[in-house]
Parts: C-alpha cells; structure tokens; sequence
C-alpha cells in the first residue's frame, strides 16, 4: 500500500466559467476571481485567480479516486502559488504511511498540485480511514 | 510597523448551510471529481458551507481586519478535521471564531496581516461533523 499512486489527475484548461459558479458558491466577491482587469491593478498577473478551494478539490480528488471506500479523516492544504484562467494542472501524489489501528488502518497521503512551466500550487497531507 | 486591529475572539456562528444535490454536482464536475452514490457531499464543503454560513460575509470578516476585498485577499492554507463525513441535502450549523491576525514583514511579499480563523459544521444533535481552521494572507501594500 505504500508508494501506491494518487492521481494524475489533470485539469487542461483551467477555465474561468467554473470560477463564476465558485464565487456564488463562496459567496465571495473578490474579483481577482471575476474580472482579468482587477488582477491587473493588484500586480498579479494577466487572467482571473482560481479560487483556493476549488485548487484544493483538485487535489482531493486525485486522492478520492485512487482510495475508493476510504474515508477522509481530514487534511492540511498549504497554498504556494496562483492558479490562472488556461493554466494546465496535474494532481499527483502517493500513499506515503499506513497505520494500523483498531478496526483497520489509517493512510497517510500527499498530493501536489503541479502548474505546466510554472511551480507548484499547492501540496495536501491527509489522513483517510480505511 | 503598526499592529492589526485586535478581532481575536470575534464571535462566526450562528448560520446553518445544507448541500443541495445540485451544488455537489457543480462541485464534483468543476473540480475533475465524480458524485458519490452513497449521498456523502464532497468533503471541499468543509471550506464551502461555513464561509458562506458564518455570521459575517467575506467582504464584512475582511472589513473588521480594517481590510478590504477588493485589495486581493488570498487563501494561505486550511486544516480540516472530519468527525463523520458530511451528507447532502443534511442540514448542518456553523459555529466558530477569528483566532487571531498578526501582521508580518516579508522581503519579497513586503507588509501582509495574517487572519486564522476557525469555523466547526454540527449535525442536528449538536455533534461534530467537521471543524476548519482557515489561514489568509492580507497585503498591506499601503504599509509597505
């Protein structure tokens, strides 16, 4: 079970339609996730900024398809860069301990969430139960 | 280098969110992921459904940090914890807090408040169903 892939995982394009729905979703008005001219005027780049959680769905994702009947006991993201409208994304990752406990075993997991030509998004550590 | 207002301890609870057969679907579709048949909801609504449940909106948490959403707030990072995964169409209540903002100089990223804060999803006894500690980085370009 150790060394066992996660992933890929692959978004291509990203597409800013989806970021629309987030925002409803989140309700958040930030418009670095709306509108390419207020990235702009921040200095951050040319196109809309995906949203944190949806990044983080990416890479769950990677992990929830590769350990199906697993239950996930939780997780820690740590942001590392923004992910632009077109950006390429791959979600890989791998189980990296198992525990036994009562009743079965807990797996540890990583995942990173690779940019094509640019560094990485994001890296998640989580637990699942199984 | 002045210090961030003092909002450790405000007060997030109150609201209650329900995952909806259709959110789940935009969530699972939009992000590369499929919809679980065991009427369990994608676990990214643990960030989901607090932020749009707690007391305060986004742009009103951010204004009490003397911040303002349109200066580009971004997600630092996330600690989830799951009691029991969270279900669809399963109302579930928010209750949390701001931890704490602390502001920091960076060479690169120049003067930012960082904002933690917490924000737990409880079932309808009242039980534990998952608990998120959020961090945002604030800019503080104007202190730069």
């Amino acid at each position: 079970m150790i060394g066992t892939t996660l992933g890929p995982l692959v978004i291509d394009p990203v597409e800013a339609h989806w970021m629309r729905d987030w925002a409803v979703l989140l309700d958040d008005p930030n418009e670095i996730h709306l509108d390419p001219a207020a990235v702009r005027r921040l200095g951050l780049g040319d196109a809309v900024i995906n949203q944190g959680p949806l990044n983080i769905a990416y890479a769950l994702n990677a992990v929830l398809a590769a350990l199906p009947g697993a239950r996930l006991e939780g997780f820690t993201a740590r942001m590392s860069g923004n992910v632009f409208a077109g950006d390429r994304l791959t979600a890989t990752g791998e189980v990296t301990a198992v525990e036994t406990i009562p009743g079965g075993q807990r797996l540890h997991c990583t995942v990173r969430l690779a940019i094509t030509g640019r560094a990485d998004a994001l890296r998640i550590d989580a637990t699942l139960l199984t | 280098m002045s210090g961030p207002p003092d909002v450790a301890g405000t007060p997030l609870s109150g609201g209650t969110y329900e995952i909806t057969p259709a959110a789940n679907a935009l969530v699972c579709r939009s992000s590369g992921g499929t919809v679980a048949l065991d009427g369990t909801a994608h676990p990214a609504f643990a960030l989901i459904a607090p932020q749009v449940a707690m007391t305060l909106s986004v742009a009103e948490l951010l204004a009490i940090c003397d911040f303002d959403v349109a200066d580009g707030p971004m997600m630092a990072g996330c600690k989830v914890e799951f009691s029991q995964p969270l279900l669809v169409a399963t109302p579930y209540h928010v209750s949390g807090q701001i931890e704490s903002l602390t502001r920091k100089a960076s060479r690169t990223l120049g003067v930012m408040d960082m904002l933690v804060h917490r924000l737990d999803l409880h079932d309808g006894a009242g039980a534990l169903v998952s608990r998120t500690s959020n961090t945002w980085v604030l800019p503080r370009k104007g202190l730069a």
